[in-house]
């Protein structure tokens, strides 16, 4: 009986001291890991943007750019990002946030489009926490290099986006608003698909609106 | 009883050849990756370049010492029934806090390290230098095994990693 008693007590202590340590830390670096973070999804939107960005720039001068390039309008609950570089009057992209269930957590994206809203100029998977190596390939670059100059409408106008098995991209229908999978990763894949494939019916509306 | 294999009663508070007996074991003699054949999977995980084997390595040495150390001060309170579980809740507890600061100050190589970071938790040279050391030693010599230990897997993914990063 004491010697449970003890265990009990010594558990409960070493708990609260781990627990206090860590949530100090936590608090300490939490203003820190934001930074990073933001930084991140700036970095993200200028890449798939095609914003000239030097490599290693310093997440100052990602803000800058950010601030200086980019201007958000809000349309029918979707948040734009317009590029409009120097000299321009109109926008030559457009960005906009995408995101949904991936197979072990939460997936945050940004898309970019061509003006016509149909055409990918970019996308990134920026935040992910699917398996590395094997589902987290979606945020590698050769899987997100497919999407560009892809449509997220199909050859007959249906709007939509799938994602194939590879060696399937023959199958003329599917060239236009489809990628390969990643071998091994079919769950990720059929989650990513969703996500895109969500946003292209949904986007359709907007698309409508915004192209006028 | 735990305390049982040194006596620090009387005697100098460290011994140097203990001392020196402790370092060699770790970084040569018992090299953990050589020798004792542990931490193989983090080794060849993350030594595609130099830079994510040294930050790799230093984190290990990190929580190497600490958890080493902690787990030696405890040694003589830690119930026998929950030895397992205490041990590594005090290591996470220091895996956690070098993840934060990585995420923090070295976004990069958080980025680079993203799962491995986490893995130290399960890595198995803390685990058995825990179990095997410093539940039986005193303080400064846990905090030195735990050093030994941590430069000795340090000194090996560096080797591995510049040999990787050298051939692509």
């Amino acid at each position: 009986m004491k010697d449970s008693a003890k265990t009990i007590i010594f558990a409960a202590v070493l708990g609260l001291v781990c627990a206090f340590l860590l949530s100090a830390v936590s608090r300490f670096t939490k203003p820190y890991r934001e930074a990073n973070e933001k930084a991140e999804e700036v970095k993200n939107f200028l890449e798939a943007l095609e914003v000239p960005v030097e490599k290693d720039a310093a997440s100052e001068k990602l803000f800058e750019l950010f601030n200086k390039y980019i201007t958000i309008k809000e349309l029918k609950g979707y948040s734009l990002y317009e590029f409009i570089p120097e000299g321009e009057a109109r926008p030559v992209a457009v960005a906009i946030p995408i995101s949904g269930a991936g197979l072990w957590g939460h997936i945050n994206g940004v898309i970019a489009l061509e003006p016509d809203l149909e055409t990918i100029r970019g996308l990134r998977f920026y935040q992910q926490e699917e398996t590395p190596g094997l589902y987290g390939e979606i945020g590698s670059q050769w899987f997100q290099k497919q999407f560009e100059g892809k449509k997220i409408v199909s050859t007959s106008g249906e709007p939509g986006f799938r994602i194939i098995k590879p060696g399937s991209e023959n199958n003329p229908d599917r060239i236009q608003n489809a990628v390969d999978g990643i071998t091994g990763a079919t769950m990720t894949s059929d989650r990513v698909e969703e996500i895109l494939d969500r946003f292209a019916k949904n986007f359709r509306e907007v698309r409508a609106d915004y192209v006028r | 009883m735990s305390d049982s294999s040194v006596q620090v009663s009387g005697a100098p508070i460290m011994d140097t050849g203990k001392v020196r007996e402790t370092l060699s074991d770790g970084v040569y003699k018992a090299n953990p990756i050589m020798q004792q054949v542990l931490g193989i999977c983090s080794a060849l995980a993350v030594t595609g370049r130099l830079e994510t084997s040294l930050v790799m390595g230093g984190a290990v040495i990190f929580v190497l010492a600490m958890s080493n150390l902690v787990i030696s001060l405890l040694r003589s309170l830690i119930p026998r029934r929950i030895r397992m579980i205490t041990e590594v809740a005090i290591i996470d507890t220091f895996v956690i806090l070098v993840d934060q600061f990585l995420k923090g100050f070295s976004w990069e190589m958080s980025r680079a390290l993203v799962p491995y970071v986490a893995l130290i938790i399960t890595n198995c040279i803390i685990m058995e230098r825990a179990g095997a050391y410093a539940t039986l030693n005193p303080p400064l010599y846990a905090i030195i095994d735990g050093i030994a230990n941590g430069i000795g897997y340090a000194l090996i993914l560096a080797i591995i990693g510049f040999f990787q990063g050298a051939c692509g």
